[in-house]
């Protein structure tokens, strides 16, 4: 009994090595960077090529407020900096874009941590104070004298005449190849801020959030650990204005409205500030969403609407949010099961591609991509869903619960009556794939044009197919479940 | 000299009164919950934007006032009554960001309804004004915010200073619990501040739509000069807060005169950001009367 309990509370200790927590994230992103470019449109390219470099920013904002708590509103005023130096010093110098890149993300650091030097002394509501202010007064100078465009002198800024725009590096000459090179820096920066937070440092940050007194005790010097945070984070943000100001060969003074540094912060609260999935995820929200909702017709506006909404959800539900929800949820699954859902799903997947390929509807991946996230949904949402819910109060949640749970007792008996089997997941099940049936669909259609009606057939497709191949397969598929459990008895987080 | 100087002086201080009353607004919520309120500009924008929709919808104008007011504090009432006290046990820090969340709501909103076309919120007090030299020097409207900034501070002061109301929210500024085990509802004062914290919202967004611009998001982040004046006072103290938004006012337009005109929108950030750095120069965060609010 108290051994049980022992192994309980090792449940959330750190793997033991900083390479085992880093290679889920690098293996994920070389997939992505290997696989991506080949399935969606060449605007689609594009648009995520900056959504790597708001994800790298997202980053940095997810290492200050995630590991030390502190809230720094200006990072995205920081990847300004970064990409203003590295657009001055390729247009003034023939140097190779690495340079200027690498030259951007120094500078940035610098001013990183010139914002970090209040921050030894102030804490918390302050420090955000002042790095808001900070955000607001480098937008009114970057309005005023904006990026370099090719002109001479200190602000580099053509009077008459076209502008200049700068190269690519000549290894990354095309989208795609700009994209899978942006993956590299991505997996190189974001590798080296995960390896920190899983070693030395991320403890000593760990020990300062907790008590500063502490962890003065303890001999970890909190000056220089906070240091070097801002430094980190604002080295890590200037790389992102750098590779930005790469993509489109120039900065536009619009990209670094103040309301962008907030958006990014809100979104990694939504998504999570303890996940590297959670940058992603706020890097993918901030970018695609208006996105897709301008490309259906409605006002990419309501976005924000959205955003104000669920980062006052996840402030009030806990602070780990969307992804943090997510994991912990696949934390305590057994290894069996994530083993063969995983083959499941991937064969599922396999199988709608050919399908859809063979129709002509969309290529192999779209499909494979498609049917896989739609399984990941049907996971998901209903926790999502859940967690929504919870803004309204915990009493508004159980009434839920309890009204859900009177209806399905109800649709039980009446299918008991006329002779169906009776099913009490019916009500939630018909909700979940309603829902992602149509707005995976409705994404699909607008990310993929594909068909409303071919999309949502692929959703509601892969979901039956889970079903049926859970029950079909059930009893060949036991005795490999239970050699695995007896490998494995213990959930994932177990085996960290 | 003195001439020249001195329209861009008085111009300077009606616009600083702008700030200052907002900047009070803010502290005022501030002393009372501890809840920096980054939605105060939004809620303003939203005030200023419907007020111009009823009046564009040719209903009497201080219909289209007293909608956009009302609607400012009616939300503010409803956010520090219902959703704020789920917050209440956390950090200071997460309230605030939590107002963050508010105010993309209600500016995206605004965004979707109103857009981004150019309008203008004429006030019947525009027309007429004070002239100096056949020149234009100060227009009543902004005489008149003048004139409320100054009522609306000495009327805040003295509630704080001799009504049982203000003697609530100085307990609750001192100590949230031993308030509540005196005996003070804590819900309801802090409703009530937010209530008031509204009003302001609402007067200071009609001010700044007829100052700035009648836009949406112009005018959410319009809160970013208010929490200027407001830090100039350290969020605690109203008389230190109007004199930073004065300060700010006067030196945006005095800006003018000088070859960085082009910067002078920045002075607000500049003057918080020197003022912050100024009161931690001893390595203390906060006053000492407001510590338990960290």
């Amino acid at each position: 009994m108290a051994e049980e309990k022992k192994k309980k509370s090792n449940i959330d200790i750190p793997p033991k090595s900083p390479w085992r927590r880093i290679m889920p994230m690098v293996i994920v992103f070389a997939l992505v960077a290997v696989v991506l470019p080949e399935w969606v449109s060449h605007y689609w390219v594009n648009s995520i090529s900056s959504v790597v470099c708001l994800t790298m920013t997202a980053a940095t904002v997810a290492l200050l407020y995630g590991q030390l708590g502190m809230v720094s509103l200006a990072q995205f005023a920081l990847a300004g900096v970064g990409g203003w130096v590295c657009l001055r010093f390729l247009h003034g110098f023939d140097i190779p874009f690495e340079i200027g890149v690498l030259l951007g993300g120094l500078i940035a650091g610098v001013f990183g941590l010139l914002l970090g030097l209040p921050a030894l002394r102030m804490r918390g509501l302050y420090l955000a104070l002042l790095t808001l202010l900070v955000a607001a007064a480098f937008q009114v100078i970057v309005n005023v004298i904006s990026f370099p465009d090719g002109g001479p002198g200190f602000t580099g800024k053509v009077e008459t005449g076209a502008r200049v725009l700068i190269g690519r590096p000549w290894l990354a000459q095309s989208d795609a190849a700009y994209f899978r090179y942006l993956m590299v820096w991505l997996i190189l920066v974001m590798g080296f801020l995960e390896w920190q937070r899983a070693s030395k440092s991320g403890r000593a940050w760990a020990l300062i959030r907790k008590s500063e007194a502490a962890a003065t005790a303890a001999g970890v010097s909190v000056v220089g650990y906070k240091a070097r945070a801002f430094f980190m984070g604002g080295v890590a943000a200037g790389l992102a204005g750098g590779l930005l100001a790469g993509l489109n060969g120039q900065l536009e003074y619009s990209g670094f409205h103040v309301s962008q540094s907030i958006l990014l912060f809100a979104l990694v609260v939504v998504g999570g500030a303890y996940n590297w999935l959670g940058a992603v995820a706020a890097g993918l929200l901030i970018r695609a969403l208006p996105a897709l909702l301008n490309g259906h017709g409605v006002d990419g506006n309501l976005a924000n609407v959205f955003f104000g909404f669920a980062t006052l959800v996840s402030l009030i539900q806990g602070r780990k949010g969307i992804v943090g929800q997510l994991a912990d949820f696949f934390k305590f699954v057994r290894m069996s099961r994530i083993v063969e859902g995983t083959i499941i799903w991937f064969a599922i997947a396999g199988l709608f591609g050919l399908v859809y390929m063979y129709l002509d509807k969309t290529s192999f991946g779209g499909a494979f991509f498609t049917a896989l996230v739609a399984l990941l949904f049907r996971v998901a949402i209903p926790g999502v869903a859940w967690l929504l819910l919870g803004f309204f109060g915990k009493p508004i949640q159980d009434r839920a619960e309890d009204v859900e749970a009177y209806l399905s007792l109800r649709l039980a008996q009446l299918m008991a009556k006329i002779g169906l089997i009776p099913d009490h997941r019916l009500i939630k099940r018909g909700l979940n794939w309603w829902f992602n049936g149509f707005f995976i669909a409705w994404v699909v259609w607008g990310v993929f044009e594909v068909e409303f009606a071919y999309g949502l057939a692929l959703v509601w497709g892969a979901m039956s197919l889970k079903i049926i191949s859970e029950k079909l397969l059930y009893p060949a598929v036991l005795p490999l479940r239970n050699a695995i459990d007896k490998k494995f008895p213990k959930p994932l987080a177990a085996y960290r | 000299m003195m001439e020249n100087i001195l329209p861009f002086l008085i111009v300077g201080i009606s616009v600083g009164a702008v700030y200052a009353l907002s900047g009070v607004g803010l502290v005022i919520l501030h002393r009372a919950s501890g809840v920096v309120n980054f939605a105060y500009g939004a809620l303003g924008g939203l005030s200023a934007m419907l007020c111009w929709q009823i009046i564009d919808l040719d209903y009497p104008d201080w219909l289209g006032w007293i909608t956009g007011i009302a609607a400012a504090t009616l939300l503010s009432w409803g956010y520090g009554r219902f959703i704020a006290p789920t917050l209440s046990h956390q950090d200071r820090i997460v309230r605030a960001m939590a107002t963050l969340g508010f105010a993309l709501m209600i500016m995206g909103l605004g965004q979707w309804y109103w857009g981004d076309a150019p309008r203008r919120l004429v006030l019947p007090t525009d027309a007429d004004g004070i002239d100096y030299n056949g020149q234009r020097l100060l227009s009543y409207t902004r005489l008149l915010a003048l004139t409320i900034a100054a009522v609306a501070t000495g009327f805040m002061l003295w509630l704080l200073a001799k009504t049982s109301l203000g003697l609530k929210f100085r307990a609750l500024q001192s100590n949230r619990n031993l308030s509540a085990i005196l005996g003070v509802r804590i819900k309801r004062i802090d409703s009530y501040a937010w209530l008031i914290s509204g009003v302001f919202a609402g007067i200071t967004g009609l001010f700044l739509g007829n100052i700035v611009r009648l836009n949406p998001t112009v005018l959410t982040f319009m809160v970013i000069p208010a929490l200027a004046a407001a830090l100039v006072g350290r969020l605690t103290s109203l008389m230190w807060t109007v004199l930073g938004g004065i300060t700010i006012g006067v030196i945006e337009s005095l800006a003018n005169l000088t070859p960085a005109a082009r910067f002078g929108s920045a002075t607000a950030f500049v003057v918080a950001i020197m003022a912050l750095i100024w009161q931690q120069r001893k390595g203390i965060t906060l006053s000492r009367d407001n510590s338990h609010l960290e």
